[in-house]
């Protein structure tokens, strides 16, 4: 990565600004902290908003006057935001919209301690119980979250709140009164014209740099509302593990950037297409989510930063009285403060906290959950033809063959290549005809054509972002000179969602999804490769307002589309986009952009991955072989089994890389690869139910292994080793020529036993060495855990909707066990109305029952799919197996006694039907 | 389901009904009611040859009356898609597959018979160029036997020429130094009888060259007072400085010292021709550049150390005597042009000049005649080295170059050469690979920011040489199929018939 083209803090005016504390050598005015106090008698409940209002003035400021509001939503959500008391009419600040859902609803505020003019604070509980509750100080202005009586998270401990009044540009005062700061400047100027430096005006000028316009490289940004930045400081009381912020490439629990000696950049929160982004850096990447979560033994919390301004976190690592504890500092350049306390306290109550904010991922649709193939660029319809046909002739499943930029007539989306695509709707059938589908890219730079349909009809509706000066924005991207539509106007995104009907959309059938890139959005020639930030949006906004939230609004409109496109509107979309912020979740899958084909960038997936799970980004990613370059047989092969076990599973490569189709490598590398996607095929039962899971309650699909064990402080650390969902535990070879490695099976407190699902061995929890030949892929099932697989091997997933299951049952050191399966048609949106199976196994007592696992009594759901095989793990060899369904009284079984394995042979039974087994 | 669904022909017999079935490929045995129950109990996937419950590695005939049988995979068995002609592998009617192996089977045994008769074609094709191939082997073995054969005469010649210009030139030296000598005593006689006789006499009595020279000198100009000079001494530094410098030569004008300027550019050609050689030895060892663009007189293409070795020696040995040669000849030019002009015309024997400038012109005429027939056995000998193939198949390739004109570029491909994106290298001739099915051409010109363009030429079986299909697998990484009948073989067209037969 070239880093001069990206700005760190102290390139950004308002974060050098805000950062005072940590710079050294910055003017001492400037180190002394801002208090804010709360006005006396300012503070009331208004009980029909289920709002506490009070004002919060800056010491010896009379003009700096803010109104702060404070609410409890439902599941122990505590929200503050802070603005302007009195705004100038004129200008405005940016609060963060469409990402929270609609249905989030406030509670009634109930006093604990209400406020007085004896005392110095007030509280309030933030849950239904008396332990937990939120104090708030006067003066100086201080917000403390407690949770079992203990403080959680305290906001402005350190006096880092930091609010820049919007305030119209001074005016220049009659040249003869050099005071202004204008006027200093302009004096400066002179001066420095004859090369005189004078050490009063210099420093005054620092004071005031950057105010209203600053420089980056050959960028001049006008900044024609001044300096509007924000900040606070919070503190983690009690912790030493931060997670969160995705997306960066540093490790899972996040590093201090400051404070005992340390001096990194703040984690930058700023969408940016990274050209060959390097590993273990705070640099920002192709989207953000503003969460951060906290988790110790005791407790997890988490803090939600909702704008999308550019935004740095410093992390530091700090004693407080009783514990070390994570101080935070959040810094955004533009925007109202507005925060999310999540109370926890534990992991899961976390995520179902968040989930209620912003959502829950989008439930994928099967076949997007198979393999995907993809290169930059298949370069025909005969191409397409042959790699499709590659994966039957070596007996590959994969589900997508994706179309890269040059499958388009001159970069013009919803076009193509005449000459190397001319039958599209033919090529798609083809592949439809195996029940496969195409994705083709589209992007939101629109190519400045006026021959070019898009462009056109945008350029007479008005409906491109517009530059400083009002005209219609141009920068440099992939067809050359291109516009950008202003993808925050909801009028355009209704716009943009019609384009992708099949009328408009030519040569597209409803095999077709959607491929959105380069939407940070990617500007060739614009600052840090983005778009300047005093372009203008819809409502009057600056770019600066919006910018994280752009390629999420794109990708919604593409989402949007694709579901409109059918009359019945029932086909769930898939767009992957590579720009997200919060909420992206509902709309698509992502991936972590461009990567490379280094051993390093394969590691580095699994912490990102997680980072960007644990921030609710479940459908997620990473190019597998590395987007750059061209990885040896071994790194495609480990990166294959690695992506086999990650959610969103697909090969790409640049286009100057070398052809990498999984078969191209010869043996044993053909075969091994095979086995990985085989893999990745059977457990797709648990990936969907996994997926239905987290619409249910906002759980990462991917997961860390302290969200499970959140008390094995052991693990708060690892992030090599992962669960799918709370059964599965894998740890992927990410290392060149690894022989044997440790593996960390967690559970040790709750006894906890694990089996190899290669081998089927039990292995108690602990530390173990494995042997790591190529072909291994560590993955190792929970005991207590049932697994519902199907291990019928086919060309993709819709073949294999009407195939039996085959049920794994690992019993636990109480010999129980327990799990579900989702079943629904795989594709539409008829789950919502009910039509789905919510199966419940639990094993308990030599006794196996089937039974629902939902909450509705019945369902019209009749997917008429057996169950082929029981295997069960860990378990005593019975005389015989019953079952209550008739027919079935007796059924047939096997029983391994090396391995306590038994199978029972085709129980035949519906999956639909509630039974019994019992072992006798 | 039968428990012989899916079976093929060759293994039926094992699927005779019975007690027990055992698995074909591993040692397991199982209850027989258990094949095709659409439950895999054979860890080699054959208990299950009708339906998808061993799909990991099992496979389902289908039997495709009208077209040809062939096995699927298990896993396409009743998934929705119809991949038997027949339509025996959908048997639980997800989907409708019609039987259309009869058109099928027709319209594949159509083009199995087009195949056919296009490999025949290729195949004969293929021993006409083995024909030629073998043809011109011989041709060029034989040719390569009389140009040796015809070497050794020449070789001979010259030696002689050498030897006789060798002799004509010292003859010619005596004979030059007579003449001086005539000439002196001649000019002396003159002088002695027509101004001092007295001093004359003198000089008879103190016999020194010098005092003459002396005198000479003093006569224009100087002063006739130093008589101890040492004429001898002034002769010899001349000859020195006259076969030092090479200045010198350039003051002469006459026809011979064309001649003379001539042999000492080839001369400079040589010894340059003989650097880039030597660092050529340093350069590539073993690989070997075709160098004759840049050399006319040492075609030199030899593949082995020992060839350059003779053939330096032999350099060597010209050089030296060439150097000699142009010593004594410039010398004797010296000479004669230093007297020349107090010659009395008489003495300027310009018969033998032209006698000694027809023998050299006759000698540098062998050398070529030499020259050319060893760049000849080289060249023959280079491609009677190269990897012809079987009964010098290739050998009517050797030479020729193939294009393929796309939408962007031409394609140019010489085998045993180089090969051409339009201008742009995309390498030489490295090797054949792949048995004898691949033409594999390196180092062509570097691409940016990426490797030096290569070029893999994939060989098949065709009627014509043809190129066709141009990929770029990998960035600068090239690949282009050539149909040729050099890989036509006999015994793919058997399996070619044979699958004709059981198609049917």
């Amino acid at each position: 990565v070239d880093t001069s083209k990206f700005k760190t803090c102290k390139d950004s005016h308002f974060c050098k600004r805000n950062r005072v504390s940590h710079e050294v050598g910055v003017m001492n005015e400037m180190k002394s902290k801002q208090n804010f106090n709360i006005v006396e008698g300012s503070i009331k409940l208004v009980k029909q908003e289920n709002t506490i209002y009070f004002d919060l003035q800056e010491q010896n400021q009379k003009s700096n006057l803010l109104t702060m509001k404070l609410e409890i939503y439902e599941g122990g959500i505590v929200r503050m935001r802070a603005q302007e008391k009195e705004p100038l009419l004129n200008k405005q600040r940016y609060q963060v919209q469409d990402v929270l859902l609609d249905t989030i609803k406030t509670v009634p505020i109930q006093w604990k301690q209400e406020p007085s003019k004896q005392s110095n604070t007030f509280s309030f509980k933030h849950g239904e119980k008396e332990c937990c509750y939120v104090l708030v100080q006067l003066v100086p202005f201080k917000l403390d979250v407690y949770i079992m009586n203990e403080l959680a998270i305290t906001t402005n401990s350190d006096n880092l709140f930091h609010f820049e009044p919007i305030s119209d540009k001074p005016q220049p005062l009659p040249p003869k009164e050099k005071k202004s700061e204008e006027e200093n400047k302009e004096a400066n100027q002179e001066e420095d014209n004859n090369n005189n430096n004078n050490d009063n005006n210099e420093e005054q000028q620092v004071s005031t740099e950057g105010y209203w316009e600053e420089r980056f490289g050959s960028h001049q940004d006008s900044k024609p509302n001044g300096p509007m930045s924000i900040g606070m400081d919070f503190t983690f009381v009690g912790s030493s593990h931060v997670y969160g912020i995705p997306e960066h490439t540093t490790r899972l629990s996040l590093k201090s950037t400051t404070g005992n000696g340390i001096n990194e950049q703040p984690y930058r929160l700023y969408n940016l297409d990274v050209f060959e982004y390097e590993i273990d850096k705070t640099m920002a990447l192709y989207g953000h989510v503003p969460l951060m979560i906290s988790h110790d033994t005791k407790k997890t919390v988490g803090v939600f930063w909702l704008n999308a301004a550019e935004t740095f976190v410093d992390i530091e690592d700090v004693t407080t009285p009783v514990s070390p504890s994570k101080k935070t500092h959040w810094i955004s350049e533009s925007g109202i403060i507005d925060v999310f306390y999540l109370t926890g306290p534990t992991p899961s109550t976390i995520f179902k906290q968040y989930a209620y904010l912003t959502g829950t991922t989008a439930l994928p649709q099967m076949f997007s959950l198979g393999y995907h193939q993809c290169k930059w660029n298949y370069k025909s319809e005969d191409d397409v033809k042959q790699v499709d046909n590659g994966f039957d002739e070596n007996h590959i499943p994969y589900d997508v063959i994706w179309l890269d930029i040059e499958h388009t007539d001159g970069k013009r989306y919803f076009t193509w290549d005449n000459n190397n695509f001319p039958t599209p709707a033919d090529m798609q059938n083809i592949i439809g005809a195996k029940h496969r589908k195409m994705v083709t890219i589209v992007d939101p730079h629109i190519k400045r054509d006026n021959n070019y349909y898009v462009h056109s009809e945008a350029t007479s509706k008005g409906y491109y972002i517009k530059n400083k000066d009002g005209n219609d924005y141009d920068g440099w991207c992939w067809p050359g000179s291109s516009s950008y539509l202003d993808f925050t106007n909801p009028e355009i995104r209704k716009w943009w969602a019609t384009q992708f009907g099949y009328d408009k959309y030519k040569g597209s059938t409803p095999n077709l999804y959607i491929w959105n890139d380069m939407n940070e959005p990617s500007v060739f020639n614009g600052p840090e490769v983005s778009m300047h930030k005093d372009a203008k949006h819809h409502g009057g906004f600056e770019h600066r307002d919006v910018h994280n939230l752009y390629g999420y609004y794109y990708h919604m409109a593409s989402a949007d589309g694709l579901v409109q496109r059918n009359a019945d509107q029932n086909d769930r979309p898939f767009v992957l986009s590579r720009a997200f912020y919060a909420g992206s979740q509902r709309i698509g899958a992502i991936w972590t952009g461009d990567n490379s084909a280094q051993w390093s960038h394969l590691e580095i997936s699994n912490p990102m991955l997680l980072s960007m799970n644990l921030a609710g980004i479940t459908f997620s990613g990473a190019d597998v072989g590395g987007f750059f370059g061209n990885p040896d047989a071994e790194l495609l092969t480990r990166w294959y089994q690695a992506g086999a076990f990650q959610p969103f599973f697909r090969g790409h490569a640049h286009l100057d890389s070398r052809r990498r189709e999984p078969w191209l490598f010869n043996e044993p590398y053909t075969t091994i690869i095979r086995e990985a996607i085989v893999k990745r095929y059977s457990y797709l039962p648990l990936w969907y139910t996994t997926f239905y899971q987290n619409t249910l309650n906002g759980a990462p699909v991917m997961r860390p292994l302290w969200v499970q064990y959140p008390k094995e402080a052991n693990l708060f650390d690892v992030d090599d080793h992962y669960l799918i969902g709370d059964s599965l535990l894998v740890k992927p070879v990410t290392q060149q020529s690894c022989k044997t490695m440790k593996v960390l099976l967690p559970g040790q407190s709750v006894n906890e036993i694990w089996y190899d699902v290669d081998t089927e061995k039990p292995i108690n929890a602990g530390v173990i060495e494995i042997d790591t030949p190529l072909e291994k892929i560590p993955v190792y099932q929970r005991g207590g855990s049932i697994i519902s697989k199907k291990e019928r091997v086919r060309r993709s997933t819709y073949q294999m909707r009407d195939d039996p299951y085959t049920i794994r049952i690992a019993l636990d050191s109480s010999k129980s066990a327990q799990g579900q399966l989702y079943i629904d048609d795989e594709h539409s949106f008829d789950y919502k109305k009910g039509k789905f199976l919510y199966r419940q196994f639990t094993f308990k007592d030599n006794v196996l029952s089937f039974s629902d696992a939902s909450n509705k009594s019945s369902t019209s759901y009749k997917p008429n799919v057996t169950i082929e095989k029981i295997v069960i793990l860990g378990v005593q060899k019975p005389h015989s197996i019953t079952c209550n369904i008739t027919g079935k009284e007796k059924l047939s079984f096997e029983y391994d006694s090396t391995l306590s394995k038994l199978t029972i042979r085709k129980p035949d039974l519906l999956v639909d039907t509630d039974f019994i087994i019992k072992l006798n | 389901l039968s428990p012989t669904y899916g079976v093929g022909p060759e293994e039926l017999e094992y699927y005779k009904e019975g007690k027990y079935f055992n698995c074909l490929r591993s040692n397991v045995q199982i209850p027989f009611s258990q094949v095709n129950d659409d439950f895999c109990d054979c860890p080699d996937g054959t208990d299950e040859p009708g339906t998808s419950a061993c799909s990991s590695n099992g496979r389902f005939y289908c039997q495709n009356i009208g077209h040809k049988g062939n096995y699927i995979s298990s896993s396409f068995v009743n998934d929705g898609v119809c991949d038997c002609c027949d339509g025996s592998d959908e048997y639980q009617l997800k989907v409708k597959c019609k039987n259309n192996c009869k058109e099928i089977g027709e319209e594949s045994r159509k083009k199995q018979n087009q195949v056919i008769e296009a490999y025949e074609i290729g195949l004969k094709k293929k021993k006409q160029m083995e024909e030629e191939g073998t043809r011109v082997f011989n041709e060029k073995t034989d040719e390569i036997i009389r140009l040796r054969k015809e070497i050794d005469p020449i070789t001979q010649e010259i030696k002689e020429l050498e030897v006789l210009i060798e002799q004509k030139k010292s003859e010619r030296e005596l004979e030059n130094k007579r003449l001086l000598n005539e000439k002196e005593k001649k000019d002396k006689e003159i002088e002695g009888t027509d101004q001092q006789q007295h001093q004359q006499q003198q000089n008879i009595d103190q016999p020194k060259e010098g005092e003459e020279n002396k005198e000479v000198v003093g006569e224009n100009g100087e002063n006739g007072e130093n008589i101890v000079e040492q004429p001898e001494i002034q002769t010899s530094e001349l000859l020195d400085a006259i076969s030092k410098g090479k200045d010198d030569n350039n003051n002469i004008n006459n026809n011979n010292n064309n001649n003379i300027d001539d042999n000492k550019n080839d001369n400079n050609k040589e010894d340059e021709i003989k650097n880039n050689n030597n660092i050529e030895k340093v350069d590539h060892t073993t690989v070997n550049n075709n160098n004759n663009n840049k050399n006319d007189l040492n075609d030199d293409d030899n593949d082995e150390e020992d060839n350059d070795d003779d053939d330096d020696d032999e350099e060597e040995l010209v050089n030296k005597l060439q150097i000699i040669f142009k010593k004594i000849k410039s010398i004797k030019n010296s000479v004669y042009n230093f007297i020349l002009p107090i010659l009395p015309n008489r003495f300027i024997s310009l018969k033998d000049m032209g006698n000694l400038g027809g023998l050299e012109s006759e000698l540098s005429k062998k050398r070529e005649s030499l020259k050319e027939k060893e760049n000849e056995i080289e060249k023959i000998d280079k491609m009677l080295k190269s990897d012809l193939g079987v009964n010098n198949v290739f050998i009517p390739l050797y030479s020729k170059c193939f294009d393929l004109a796309t939408k962007e570029y031409t394609y140019s491909v010489c085998p045993y050469e180089k090969a051409s994106q339009g201008h742009t290298s995309l390498g030489k001739f490295e090797s054949f690979g792949d048995n004898g099915k691949m033409m594999l051409f390196e180092n062509g010109q570097q691409c940016w920011g990426g490797p030096k363009r290569s070029l893999k030429v994939l060989m098949e079986c065709g009627q014509d040489n043809e190129l066709y299909d141009v990929q770029e697998p990998g960035k600068c990484e090239y690949t282009i199929k050539f149909k040729t009948p050099v890989l036509c073989s006999e015994e793919h067209l058997k399996i070619l018939r044979l699958e004709g037969d059981h198609s049917l």
